[in-house]
């Protein structure tokens, strides 16, 4: 009888046990999933934080567009096909922009965006090879001036772009890793879009060539 | 205010220390009670199966009672020791981990210095100068989206301090308003009670966890409980036991975090006295904070900064959630304080903005060297700011050419503005940076380059530092990768003579610091604790470079750096000249940050008697101190030479 009230005592002993241990490995699974859930969120909002540096830059860039069309009307009389089409792609990518600027963890939006700007960059050097027939445009002042500042935008952009793209490659890595990616799954963390210009020709600057 | 910036720091640290011994008591209290729920359940557990229905043993003897069960102390132990200590260390874990975090989990946008209008420069230009004013490089500056007038400074140290600003904050207040929120948030950096803060936090968040375990464990017993009741089993007493204990710890975490939060209050309300105190030290405006908070008060909206501001309640400016937990004091009582004022007097919410005649002195010119004055001075008032740096550190940001500034402001020209400051002004010896450099950058950064150097060059040599600290918030949204690069062409530039000056030193000493720890992971910050004796050696290290920076003559060398050491209370030998790198001297700097605060402002007095020794201060010298204050994490003001008479 002794035997028997010691045997249930260990009995229930060993079930706090039990139970103490089931509650200690909830606990550091509820701790750590909270732990990867906010670290999902700064990452998120490190890339919005960072696509706002290349809104900034594309905005500018999208404002002395219609400057260099402008300044272009004047000399290129011939033109008037590819000076509409750099407004047109102009406009196409600037409302794109604006759609991703709202949220930039949106894909679809930034995938639309990085199209037109393909499509922008690409008008913009084709523009500058057609400029070559045009000695006296490309020696005006005022397109020298639009032409260094459309330059040094890009520049901008490009930098912006890497820093973006980091931030966004290494949110991406986080949310595919095990076991982030369970809670990505859970909470619905979009994968965040790249921003890359598409085709390779145009990934280079437009360059311009006075000489 | 009879404390200052270090007696403030190691306050604040000794306050935790008081902290986690309250807390470890709490932890004892919790596992007494539980043990006593663990036995007292034990024993009846014990009862009920010792009391059988059977009728042959009807005339036993009721068993002993219990009192002693080491399996049940030892879980017990376990269980709160994980849950409570786990939750804490893990929340001050997470919050260690920099002001941009905070900032971040809160949903704060980074304000791009480059593209701000309005209010949002406004509110810029008054972080910068205040940051200028007080020598720590601007801190990035977030916003958030919410119309209600609140603001808030998070960060483990100053170094890492970031500062978050309520739209409606920017928007409603004036500039003077806005200065003394800010100041405020400046004085929460300098006082350490971020430091306190994230303690606070953690602690109360253990406690919550283990109030939370409790209610989820009762809760499935509850359901799984009833669900076996209905298939008819009969093993009740298991599951009634797990509920009670569940309910016991429910009740233990949910109290503790009660008591937690009102002990959170108090502290939160004595900062935020302190702290608006400091403002009006900070503005010499007391109409500034006061209508700030007038406002607040005049307003009435409620102040909902979404689900996780409870937690981060006491960090901001104004309460961010109504309850009786008030972690700030009532907006009149704050008023008539700063107003000096009885608090019946201070009416509701009247609009008297602050009007005060704003030093608009002109600056025409600054004079060349540095009064030995000032250089005590500047190390006296570290981590306090006075109306007149406010000033000087904005006629000093006026000073500097507008397209310098810009520059700043972007992330793309700051890196080369910085790169401008660090080149040589002409000559071969540029010619020779400008070619290490030329693969690491292309055509378009060196035209930018030139020209950038060509603005830099002119200006007198202590507008370089405030120019430096101008770039930090626009670098600190460089990517690991391009910060990595950026760092790479500085070394570049830096070694490519063979030396490493004064200023190059201060330069990458105050990039590293603010710039690099933001990739670093929080385990490697140490509270400073240490004393000067157990690091003497390197403290003598310190010394003795300044010594020879500070003087020529090698007995000059000798008395300097003895005076130094006098001043220190410690014995060292005088190592060779060529010992005294300024690459050994931030090796041993590393070390120093592990001191306790009122060594390290003995240390910043000692460098500063090697350095003026002979009665005389460089600029450079100057700024090398400013180079070693922020070293070890103590924000130093500018040394600014006055300005001539206008």
């Amino acid at each position: 009888m002794m035997f028997k009230s010691i045997q249930s005592i260990l009995a229930m002993s060993g079930g706090v046990i039990t139970v103490l241990v089931i509650v200690g490995v909830l606990v550091v699974v509820i701790l750590f999933v909270i732990g990867i859930y906010n670290k999902l969120v700064v990452g998120r909002n490190r890339v919005k934080n960072a696509y706002a540096q290349i809104d900034v830059q594309l905005n500018r860039r999208y404002d002395l567009i219609p400057n260099l069309v402008e300044t272009a009307k004047g000399y290129m009389k011939h033109e008037r096909e590819t000076l509409e089409a750099v407004t047109e792609a102009r406009n196409t990518a600037a409302a794109a922009a604006k759609a991703v600027a709202s949220d930039p963890t949106n894909g679809a939006a930034m995938k639309s965006l990085t199209g037109a700007e393909g499509t922008l960059s690409g008008l913009l050097s084709n523009l500058n090879v057609s400029m070559e027939a045009y000695p006296d445009l490309k020696a005006s002042q005022n397109m020298m001036q639009v032409q260094e500042e459309l330059t040094s935008t890009e520049n901008k952009v490009a930098f912006a772009r890497q820093a973006y793209n980091d931030s966004v490659m290494q949110f991406n890595v986080q949310r595919e890793s095990f076991p982030d990616s369970i809670i990505a799954g859970m909470f619905n963390f979009q994968e965040a879009q790249m921003f890359e210009v598409e085709d390779e020709k145009v990934r280079e600057v437009p360059k311009v060539d006075f000489s | 205010m009879a404390m200052n910036f270090f007696e403030h720091q190691d306050q604040a640290r000794r306050r935790t220390g008081r902290l986690v011994a309250y807390f470890a008591m709490a932890v004892l209290c919790i596992v007494v009670v539980l043990y006593l729920t663990g036995i007292i359940l034990l024993n009846w557990a014990q009862q009920s199966s010792a009391s059988p229905s059977q009728g042959q043993y009807q005339t036993q003897v009721q068993p002993d009672i219990v009192y002693w069960n080491w399996e049940v102390l030892l879980g017990v132990i376990g269980l709160s020791g994980l849950i409570i200590g786990g939750g804490s260390l893990f929340r001050i874990h997470q919050l260690s981990s920099g002001g941009n975090v905070v900032a971040e989990s809160l949903g704060g946008t980074l304000l791009d210095p480059g593209s701000a209008k309005g209010d949002e420069r406004k509110l810029l230009n008054v972080v910068e100068e205040m940051a200028i004013a007080s020598g720590v490089p601007v801190p990035p500056v977030y916003i958030i989206d919410d119309d209600s007038i609140n603001a808030f400074a998070a960060g483990f140290k100053p170094t890492d301090a970031v500062i978050g600003v309520t739209r409606g904050c920017m928007q409603k207040l004036d500039r003077d308003q806005l200065q003394g929120v800010i100041a405020h948030e400046f004085s929460h950096i300098f006082n350490g009670d971020m430091r306190l803060n994230i303690r606070l936090i953690g602690v109360i968040y253990g406690l919550l966890v283990m109030g939370l375990v409790g209610l989820y464990v009762l809760r499935i017993t509850a359901i799984s409980g009833a669900g076996r009741r209905s298939s008819g089993g009969k093993k009740d007493g298991g599951a009634a036991f797990i509920m009670i204990f569940a309910a016991v710890m429910m009740l233990l975490g949910f109290v503790g975090t009660f008591f937690g939060r009102l002990i959170q209050a108090s502290v939160s309300r004595q900062r935020e006295f302190l702290a608006d105190a400091s403002a009006v030290q900070f503005t010499r405006n007391p109409n500034g904070i006061a209508g700030a908070l007038r406002a607040i008060g005049g307003m009435e909206v409620k102040n909902e900064m979404g689900p996780r501001a409870g937690e981060y309640n006491h960090m901001f400016f104004a309460q961010a959630m109504n309850s009786v937990f008030a972690s700030h004091p009532p907006v009149q009582e704050r008023v008539a304080r700063i107003e000096q004022v009885p608090v019946d007097s201070v009416g509701p919410a009247s609009e008297t903005s602050g009007q005060t005649a704003s030093a608009t002195a002109g600056v025409s010119g600054f004079a060349g060297g540095v009064p030995t004055a000032q250089l005590h001075q500047a190390v006296d008032s570290i981590g306090s700011v006075d109306a007149q740096a406010v000033s000087r550190a904005s006629q000093v940001i006026k000073s500097l050419p507008a397209s310098l500034v810009d520059a700043a402001h972007a992330t793309w020209s700051a890196r080369l503005l910085v790169l401008g400051i660090l080149l040589d002004p002409a000559g071969p010896e540029r010619d020779r940076q400008l070619k290490q450099i030329q693969t690491s950058l292309d055509e378009g950064h060196h035209e930018q380059l030139k020209i950038l150097q060509d603005g830099v060059k002119v200006l007198h040599p202590f507008q370089k530092l405030p120019l430096l600290d101008l770039c930090i918030p626009s670098l600190s949204r460089l990517s690991k990768q391009q910060y990595d690069e950026f760092m790479k062409i500085v070394q570049d530039v830096i070694k490519s003579d063979g030396q490493i000056s004064l200023l190059e030193w201060t330069v990458y000493t105050v990039l590293e610091k603010h710039l690099g720890e933001r990739f670093e992971p929080a385990s490697k910050k140490h509270p400073g604790t240490r004393s000067i004796k157990s690091l003497s050696t390197e403290a003598n290290q310190v010394l003795a470079t300044a010594a020879y920076l500070g003087q020529d003559e090698p007995d000059e060398v000798r008395s300097a750096h003895a005076a130094g050491l006098s001043v220190l209370g410690i014995e060292g030998r005088l190592p060779e000249a060529g010992e005294c790198t300024l690459r050994t001297l931030r090796r041993v700097l590393m070390k120093l940050n592990t001191l306790r605060y009122a060594d390290r402002q003995k240390l910043l007095k000692a460098v500063s008697a090697c350095i003026d020794h002979d009665g005389q201060t460089t600029i450079e010298e100057a700024q090398m101190l400013r180079g070693i204050a922020d070293s070890i994490d103590c924000p130093m003001p500018p040394i600014m030479p006055e300005p001539a008479a206008a």
